[in-house]
């Protein structure tokens, strides 16, 4: 850190701009607290990091008997295991981003009153973090994949497209979504708490308007439309199709959904800027 | 720009909204934001700043123009008492939370001691925590890692590192949280009121380690209830009352100045006289006109009592309605504040009964004198309160009034012998005698 640097403390009700150079500073604090989040999450549990596994295999497997036995919803003629699962880790990823950032203020906030840092760490951190969880998912998703491509025969055909190359760019999409929207909606519970529990709501209408369950090719024509503006629509149908050939790739949405995503991720950093300066004191 | 400063505030003030913002001020923002943009529209630059200058019905000053400028290596005692302003002040040196006007140079990284233990992650290692705490207060990991040994040598948890912190006690983990923050180096540090916790030995560790950080030439700020560790550590101090500043300058200053609060400062003849205008005493009933303190048998008034000599405190007051009956009473403290005796004119208090007290009494003016032993208190600085109080007992015209301070001095009197500083309150002769047992 550079010596005698000087720091000036005011009002600032002018935009100052985002603090880029601040984060940097910071940059140590970020990794510890990735570090932190993954480690403490799993202390004192006897599966440990399995959890990250076992918790979207569950749920998988209850997808498969309600939504692909019972209710029938078909699965693009995709084994149903590797269907929801494709969709279920890519949204966790986005929930984890989205429900994990949506009260740090108030989750932080004895920190946030004793020391001064750049809190936009916070859900960074959060997002980095959330990206080793898909990371071991989606290897352990590669392996259920090797397992019906190679040893279970069955009729499906499915493979890998090219577009898997845009599985990073899909990435950013996801966490730039999550976090712009968690930010708004850090920012609306630091001040009414009623938005707790509204970020429930969305996240789990968000989830069964968004095709995980189901392909988008299945919402009935008059719906398609209104199914299609949910940002995540296309960003799960996209990601679907680059890992399993099926599905739907359309670069329009796709840009759609890259322009809402910048729209919520500047606005939400802005608002949550200008919400750190003074939110200690409603905390 | 003087380059020298280490910080530099000015015009400070923070403004605090009271009450809850709930759910009924949903609808009261959407309203003022409405009346914003109202005036946005229609009203002028200037209607803006008269309504910034304005304090809303529910809004007051924390802070309200607070100047000062320090240089390096300055340790400053904050002090003043309960909701004066000092934790709001040190949180914006802290950069927690923004000021509403004004502004604050500073020089050099801030590092704040607010409550230590930050960040601390019950579940993980205390080598973990040591690492995470460092960052949040602004190290990088490098930094840690050069002076690891050094905070776990310093917090003394050696055999605990790799323990989660939750198994910790509460000791332990404040020290390791001081440790850290004791090793940060930064140019400037904030501590408050850390050292209430701990035990007696490791607030003397924290104290010389807060001291040779001192004489580096860092700057410190200071803020505790603990008058006598303030001046111990602190050459400089600011003493805050309701936001603002009233007194700043050098800490023995500000001290006395604090310890003697509300009241007036005795001059060294020990009298103290109220105007017939002093209106923060008015009362139709009765007048605090004077009062002084003197040693008994001498003739002048004076502050500074020898410590063999009895000494006695004269209250003259007037009393403007026929039969009315008073008790007066008065509080003797220390130099911190503590009381440390309680005494009134009534007859079970008395040597002689005090004819005056509790009966009726003409309009006129009264002096009602205390005679305190010599030979009993140690030599420092003491200062009375007074309580005058009608027949009711709950009716108090005066309640609590600093009136006057004073010192005892040494003498030759229990000197002989002992050339040290006596310590203590009481200075009296006492019985003592050894005799063979066996």
């Amino acid at each position: 850190m550079i010596k005698n640097q000087l720091t000036i403390i005011k009002s600032s009700s002018r935009w100052t701009g985002f603090d880029f150079a601040g984060i940097w500073q910071y940059r140590d604090l970020l990794f510890l607290l990735v570090r932190r989040d993954f480690v403490a999450q799993y202390k004192q549990t006897i599966l440990g990091p399995a959890w990250f596994v076992l918790h979207p295999l569950f749920l998988t497997i209850i997808f498969s008997f309600i939504f692909g036995e019972f209710a029938q919803i078909p699965t693009e003629s995709l084994p149903p295991l590797l269907f929801y699962n494709s969709g279920l880790i890519i949204w966790s990823y986005f929930s984890a981003c989205f429900t994990g950032n949506s009260s740090t203020f108030i989750v932080n906030a004895s920190t946030y009153q004793k020391v001064y840092y750049p809190r936009l760490i916070n859900p960074l951190a959060n997002c980095i973090s959330g990206l080793f969880g898909f990371s071991i998912q989606g290897v352990f998703f590669l392996g259920y994949f090797c397992l019906y491509k190679f040893f279970i025969p069955s009729t499906a055909h499915f493979e890998m497209s090219y577009l898997v190359f845009i599985l990073p760019f899909l990435l950013l999409l996801v966490a730039s979504l999550g976090l712009g929207l968690g930010l708004w909606m850090t920012v609306l519970t630091a001040k009414y708490r009623d938005f707790s529990q509204i970020t429930g709501f969305i996240a789990q209408g968000l989830m069964y308007a968004t095709p995980i369950i189901y392909p988008l090719s299945e919402v009935p024509d008059q719906y398609r439309f209104w199914a299609s503006l949910n940002p995540m629509a296309s960003v799960v149908e996209a990601f679907r199709y680059a890992l399993l050939g099926k599905g739907s790739f359309s670069p329009s949405l796709l840009l759609y959904s890259t322009c809402f995503a910048v729209f919520v991720l500047l606005t939400g950093m802005y608002l949550f800027k200008h919400t750190e300066k003074r939110v200690v004191d409603y905390l | 720009m003087n380059r020298n400063y280490s910080i530099e505030v000015a015009n400070l003030s923070k403004k605090y909204r009271l009450g809850t913002i709930g759910m009924g001020s949903l609808k009261e923002d959407l309203n003022n934001l409405w009346e914003k943009s109202k005036k946005q529209k229609f009203g002028s630059v200037l209607q803006n700043i008269k309504s910034n200058k304005n304090l809303e019905k529910n809004e007051f000053w924390a802070l309200k123009d607070i100047n000062f400028t320090f240089k390096k290596g300055d340790v400053v005692g904050i002090v003043g008492a309960n909701g004066s302003g000092k934790s709001t002040l040190l949180k914006i040196l802290s950069r927690i939370t923004e000021p509403t006007c004004g502004e604050v140079k500073i020089r050099g990284k801030v590092a704040s001691l607010l409550e230590v233990g930050t960040g601390f992650h019950p579940e993980l290692t205390g080598r973990e925590n040591v690492y995470i705490n460092g960052a949040i207060l602004g190290m990088t990991k490098s930094e840690v890692d050069k002076k690891f040994d050094e905070i776990i040598d310093f917090s003394g948890v050696h055999d605990f590192v790799d323990t989660p912190v939750k198994r910790y006690s509460s000791g332990m983990s404040v020290r390791l949280g001081f440790a850290v923050a004791a090793h940060l180096d930064p140019e400037i540090l904030i501590v408050d009121e850390v050292l209430a916790v701990g035990d007696l030995s490791f607030q003397n560790q924290c104290i010389k380690k807060m001291q040779s950080i001192a004489d580096t030439g860092k700057t410190i700020f200071f803020v505790s209830h603990n008058n006598h560790l303030i001046r111990r550590l602190c050459e400089k101090g600011i003493l805050l009352n309701n936001g603002f500043i009233i007194k700043k300058g050098s800490i023995s200053d500000v001290l006395d100045h604090y310890l003697i609060e509300d009241s007036i400062n005795t001059t060294d003849d020990g009298e103290v006289i109220w105007s017939l205008t002093s209106n923060e005493l008015e009362d139709s009933r009765l007048r605090l006109c004077h009062v002084k303190i003197k040693e008994v048998g001498s003739n002048d008034n004076n502050k500074f009592i020898r410590i063999d000599q009895d000494f006695e405190v004269k209250i003259q007051y007037q009393n403007f309605v026929k039969n009315n009956r008073y008790l007066v009473s008065m509080h003797l403290l220390d130099e911190s504040g503590n009381t440390l005796l309680t005494g009134c004119n009534l007859e079970s208090y008395c040597i002689q009964k005090d004819p005056f007290c509790l009966t009726p009494i003409e309009i006129g003016m009264y002096e009602t004198t205390c005679r305190f032993p010599g030979k009993l208190f140690n030599a420092g600085k003491y200062s009375v309160k007074l309580y005058i109080v009608t027949e009711n007992l709950h009716d108090s015209i005066i309640s609590g009034l600093k009136i006057l301070d004073f010192q005892i001095i040494e003498t030759d009197y229990m000197r002989d012998e002992y050339l040290g500083v006596n310590i203590g309150i009481l200075k009296f002769k006492q019985n003592w005698s050894t005799r063979k047992v066996s």
